[in-house]
């Protein structure tokens, strides 16, 4: 069965100590358009800070590649599937490794999704398991995205983060259920069960 | 020289620490894709930043003890130093040893007054740098004294509010872990002497950069 789970609660702050200057989004923007960064440069901006993109293997790989062909299979036309592309959020411009968007895709050919586009986000964690938890978790909770799903490599669990509480210094959500293999993850869009996903086809 | 009350203490300089670990996973900058960074207006004057081992950070406000003391000390410098050198207040200086263009409290280099019309100074022309500490100390301690050692600059100052002395390091050592062999601290009642480029052109009394004289 499921297991509901209190979620982690007040994530840490990000980088205590270090006095980090935040860049806002529409500096990050910029120094993309205008080259300071490039397509080499795996970075993505969370909280206002430039972080590094943890380097991949192939279990990290394959799920992203498992997700997003079950959620195209399921989905199909009714929604775009992204993968490791960027999202304006408020103060954070995250590549999460996927994003369920509405559609029609066209709507992104000029401009990148923003939180009110976006109907789930997931990553696939294993080394980035504590970021994702935390700074990630508080980004996404930030921007009020409505599903955000960690599929957990270590553990071998999809946790469902629910309800986001987006007031206050820390966002977090309210609700975290966990779901281990032999069980299927509920694919909630706009508050509709649109379909299950079991965790078995997602981690092999 | 005049006499003073006591002799300097001759300390050992404390080894500086290294930068702590959650820095490891933001994306550094170079000097020159920071300097870019400005040239492109992305930054401003009015971001309060600056460049510390390649990684942004904000500069810390500053409270009256140490706008007082940068006062004092912008007077004592501007009557002590003979027009052939440059006094740099809270203005940039790069330091390409460690992807660093911090802005100190003073730095003062050699004339003449056009040297820097086109060029921003660089570790290499500083003679003397000066940073007045109150919640600052332990930063200016290790962080950065281990860029200023590293940039090889000869005279480093750190005005101590708290403890109310001025500590002075010389004899840089640089590598990978630079820092200063020789630290002397000169205590109210005392003067510290201002050497520029090996040549001592005078002195300062610790009492007249201190809050509340003596």
């Amino acid at each position: 069965m499921a297991v509901a789970l209190a979620p982690n609660g007040t994530a840490p702050a990000a980088l205590p100590g270090t006095n980090l200057f935040r860049v806002s989004v529409a500096k990050y923007l910029s120094m993309c358009e205008l080259g300071t960064l490039t397509e080499s440069d795996k970075v993505e901006l969370i909280d206002g800070i430039l972080v590094k993109k943890m380097s991949r293997n192939a279990p990290h790989d394959s799920a992203i590649s498992r997700l997003q062909f079950l959620l195209f299979v399921l989905l199909q036309s009714s929604r775009v599937v992204r993968t490791q592309s960027a999202l304006i959020l408020p103060r954070s411009v995250p590549e999460p490794d996927l994003a369920v968007v509405a559609g029609p895709a066209a709507r992104y050919a000029q401009a990148h999704p923003r939180a009110a586009d976006c109907e789930l986000v997931a990553e696939v964690s294993e080394s980035s398991l504590a970021f994702d938890r935390s700074q990630k978790l508080q980004a996404y909770a930030r921007a009020a995205l409505p599903e955000y799903w960690i599929v957990n490599l270590i553990d071998g669990i999809v946790e469902v983060y629910t309800d986001p509480r987006n007031r206050g210094r820390n966002p977090t959500y309210r609700a975290r259920t966990d779901y281990a293999a032999g069980e299927s993850v509920p694919v909630v869009l706009g508050g509709k069960q649109v379909g299950t996903l079991p965790v078995s086809e997602i981690i092999l | 020289m005049p006499a003073t009350l006591s002799r300097p203490v001759k300390r050992t300089p404390t080894s500086p620490q290294r930068v702590e670990s959650p820095l490891d996973s933001v994306r550094r900058f170079t000097l020159a894709e920071y300097q870019r960074l400005i040239d492109l207006g992305i930054l401003g004057e009015k971001d309060r930043c600056h460049l510390l081992n390649g990684v942004i950070r904000n500069k810390m406000p500053q409270n009256t003890s140490h706008t007082s003391a940068v006062q004092k000390l912008n007077r004592r410098l501007s009557r002590l130093l003979p027009d052939e050198y440059l006094v740099f207040p809270d203005l940039p200086v790069r330091f390409p040893s460690s992807d660093s263009e911090p802005e100190p409290d003073f730095f003062v280099t050699a004339g003449p007054d056009t040297r820097f019309d086109e060029v921003k100074p660089t570790a290499g022309d500083v003679l003397l740098l000066i940073e007045v500490a109150d919640t600052s100390l332990a930063a200016d301690r290790g962080e950065m004294l281990a860029i200023y050692a590293g940039g090889k600059v000869p005279e480093y100052w750190i005005v101590n509010l708290a403890d109310r002395a001025v500590e002075v390091y010389t004899q840089p050592k640089g590598g990978k872990k630079p820092t200063y062999r020789t630290r002397t601290d000169y205590a109210a009642g005392q003067s510290v002497p201002v050497v520029l480029g090996g040549k001592p052109v005078g002195e300062i009394a610790v009492s007249d950069i201190l809050p509340g004289g003596n």
